[in-house]
């Protein structure tokens, strides 16, 4: 047996495994959502077309909200993640030398290493009107609202977290590859009298361009990753104005009621957004790239 | 090893990596299984047959749960979380699996499952869940039939659900004749009833009271205890003092257990109802109108508007606020040395009534055991579940509770009039559960739907809260429009079921 072969042998079984426990559940989720089925009583799970899909579109304004929220959440944690991604690194790669800067790259990936639960837990006691830092600063400049409360800041301050984990995380991989950047083309293009933003965007930024839009896909897919930050921080209040609509279809499903059609038609529509959205970047980029 | 990718001529391979990486993947498997197996109940046995219980399959349980988390495939995952599982070192006997939540009252008891087992001859095998996780393993094993659990952990939440399809039995039917069921409280029993039938033992209770700052309200202070509800919000008024101190704390965020629980003994205290004689929803009354009215003034003398249970206890053990009105649970944390601001400077009292009214309520919440109808397809293994509860829940336990330091959650009378107790806990607080006891009741409707129902209810009453809190002037119109959509959304939801 040669390497390859001994490679295949062990490959295939793994591959085979996730690929039917990925695929399965997809299968049977798209099943479900032309059903009727609710735990709660029995005799349903039968048939019923896209009547789930109709109701969905036409008889749910919290879909729509829900919706909107989920693309709200979706801008401001991939923009707020690559601007502090981005800005972070450059100043960082600008200023700091030597093995402070090694120390800079600890700290940047420290928040990434922190289980989301527990982070969300964290920034919400910072957020807390009675023992949390945030307030007591803002309080000093005459903000006394409490920010997990307000309907306007409270998808903010849960956005955050994620910039937190996510932003800091790409800076740290944008300086990595920054230092991959041959010495010689950054020493030419000062020579030739490139010097600050100037240097970034007509020299560094291009060259690290490829592997970036592969980080920021990936901060793409972290984005999704919405219903940790937000069902601790907020369980979707104040009202539904941070409900994601990953959470709507957990409170169908599971905690409040037991519709699990319904909320597999939500996740389908999810699947196929994502689908969308995805592809539409990719393309951007394949184009962009040709 | 070679990428795959190369342009070389892949190499043969030698026989000692060979089986170097065969032996490793092979022991991964082993491992792997082993922690796999580690992780679910095991089988049901018997002593004279061999019973397998059928088991939720990993298919059934992995589609529901990926359903919610189906958005991509990197999103998080929704999935019930493995259980911690605990069992008698016992062998033989009858084996029953109990789904339970991990609370204090576990941390004592399970040391005593080997004793459970010499004196019932059945072997408990416990899996502890969350809350959340619990009520969603729960309907997913009585739904689909799965009967992996003989013993379910029921609550008010839920037990409409469970005993409506029939997936419990009537606790009475098995709980052994000589377990004193009728010391159990009756607010209690009453709470894991339907339709007048008990379905669960009760092993966990909670009732409102009142918890006040002392160096604040009462006879040495400007402010007299309050006795009506009128008092209570004039002595919060009073002592808001923000941010050194907030007048009251109260749970304003919407979801289980939050504040749904808070706002329903108020409806009552007001004279309103969920339900009418004919089980229609009318709590969008003028009196409902009127007691979110009331807990809106609440809310904006509270640090938050959307505050959970935790944050009202945590803000009261930090001394943020003056009174508050919630679970006798809460007495255990309060009363901590080391953790509470408020200790030694608080004391309770009973919660006050609406002096328009006359009406006063305890609100009650209690979790207890139920038999489970796919879990006992046989008289043996009902008895068996049944002959487990009944030593759970017995007098000696609980008392063991008592001592050992959980006593805050008893169910039964002998206990609370027990010496146990009496070196444990002031008189004041014996006093103030004593004094709730005629007035204690379940507040929210006992009905299969309530879960969604309240959900709903709870994200409106929380739309309310924010508003109010902000500035926004909230009228008694705004109060009836935001009830009446609960309403029409409970009535859809009634007439779909």
């Amino acid at each position: 047996m040669n390497q390859k072969q001994f490679f295949y042998l062990f490959f295939i079984p793994t591959f085979v495994f996730l690929f039917g426990l990925g695929t399965y559940p997809l299968v049977e989720a798209a099943w479900l959502s032309l059903c009727n089925l609710d735990f709660r009583f029995p005799g349903t799970g039968k048939f019923i077309g896209l009547t789930n899909y109709v109701n969905l579109f036409l008889h749910d304004p919290r879909f729509y909200n829900d919706i909107g929220v989920t693309f709200e959440w979706l801008a401001i944690t991939i923009l707020g993640s690559v601007l502090v991604g981005i800005v972070l690194s450059t100043i960082i790669n600008e200023y700091v030398r030597g093995k402070f800067k090694s120390v800079c790259l600890l700290v940047l990936i420290i928040p990434a290493m922190v289980p989301s639960v527990a982070g969300a837990f964290m920034w919400r006691l910072m957020y807390s009107p009675v023992v949390g830092i945030f307030p007591l600063l803002l309080s000093y400049v005459g903000f006394t609202t409490p920010i997990l409360s307000d309907p306007y800041l409270a998808l903010f301050a849960c956005a955050l977290v994620n910039i937190w984990q996510w932003g800091c995380l790409l800076a740290a991989l944008v300086i990595i590859l920054y230092e991959a950047i041959p010495k010689e083309a950054i020493e030419a293009a000062r020579v030739f009298g490139a010097g600050g933003l100037t240097l970034y965007r007509n020299i560094l930024y291009p060259i690290i361009k490829p592997g970036l839009v592969g980080l920021i896909f990936y901060i793409m897919v972290m984005s999704l990753r919405s219903f940790d930050y937000i069902y601790v921080m907020t369980t979707g209040g104040p009202g539904i104005t941070t409900e994601t609509l990953d959470l709507y279809a957990y409170w169908e499903a599971i905690q409040g009621a037991s519709r699990v059609s319904y909320a597999c038609t939500m996740s389908i529509i999810m699947l196929l957004i994502t689908i969308v959205l995805m592809t539409l970047f990719w393309r951007f980029v394949w184009v962009r790239r040709t | 090893m070679v990428p795959i990718m190369t342009q070389e001529q892949p190499k043969k391979m030698d026989r000692r990596n060979f089986l170097g990486y065969t032996i490793a993947a092979v022991a991964g498997l082993v491992v792997g299984a082993a922690a796999t197996y580690t992780m679910f109940p095991q089988h049901v046995t018997t002593t004279s047959t061999v019973t397998t219980a059928t088991t939720v399959t990993s298919a059934t349980t992995s589609t529901i749960t990926s359903t919610a988390s189906a958005p991509s495939s990197t999103s998080t995952s929704t999935t019930i979380a493995s259980p911690t599982i605990v069992s008698a070192t016992a062998t033989g006997g009858t084996t029953i699996n109990i789904l339970a939540q991990d609370t204090n009252v576990w941390d004592i008891e399970d040391k005593l499952l080997d004793q459970c087992y010499s004196e019932t001859g059945v072997r408990a095998v416990i899996a502890f869940y969350s809350e959340d996780d619990r009520r969603a393993k729960e309907l997913l094993d009585a739904s689909t039939h799965a009967g992996a659990f003989q013993v379910y952990y029921v609550d008010e939440a839920n037990i409409a659900t469970m005993a409506a399809n029939k997936w419990i039995y009537p606790i009475q039917d098995y709980y052994p004749s000589d377990g004193n069921f009728s010391d159990f409280f009756s607010s209690y029993t009453n709470t894991l009833s339907y339709n007048g039938t008990p379905y669960g033992a009760p092993m966990y209770g909670e009732a409102d009271m009142n918890f006040y700052r002392t160096d604040l309200i009462g006879p040495n202070t400007s402010i007299s205890l309050p006795v009506t509800l009128d008092d209570f919000l004039n002595a919060a008024t009073k002592l808001q003092n923000p941010p050194s101190i907030y007048g009251c704390g109260t749970r304003g965020a919407r979801g289980s257990g939050a504040n749904v629980w808070r706002w329903s003994p108020y409806l009552v205290r007001f004279g309103g109802t969920y339900l009418d004689a004919s089980n229609n929803p009318v709590f969008n009354s003028p009196e409902a109108v009127a007691a979110t009215a009331y807990y809106i003034k609440l809310i904006k003398l509270a640090p938050s508007p959307t505050m959970l249970w935790s944050d009202v206890l945590s803000d009261y053990e930090a001394g943020k606020e003056a009174i508050m009105e919630d679970a006798n649970g809460f007495y255990d944390y309060v009363d901590n040395q080391s953790e509470s601001v408020a200790y030694n400077k608080f004391a309770v009292s009973i919660p006050c009534k609406n002096s328009d009214t006359g009406i006063n309520v305890s609100a009650t919440s209690c979790h207890g055991l139920g038999i489970s109808t796919y879990g006992c397809p046989t008289d043996a293994l009902r008895k068996a579940a049944g002959a487990f509860i009944g030593w759970w829940t017995n007098t000696t336990n609980e008392l063991n509770r008592v001592n050992g330091g959980a006593g805050i959650s008893i169910a039964r009378t002998s206990t609370l009039n027990s010496s146990a107790m009496a070196g444990k806990y002031p008189a004041n607080y014996l006093q103030t559960v004593s004094a709730c006891i005629p007035i204690q009741k379940l507040c929210i409707p006992q009905i299969a739907a309530w879960p969604e129902i309240g959900d709903y209810l709870g994200i409106n009453l929380e739309e309310l809260f924010t508003a109010a809190y902000s500035g926004t002037t909230v009228t008694d119109a705004m109060i009836k429009a935001s009830l009446d959509d609960a309403v029409a959304y409970a009535k859809n939801v009634l007439s779909s079921t």
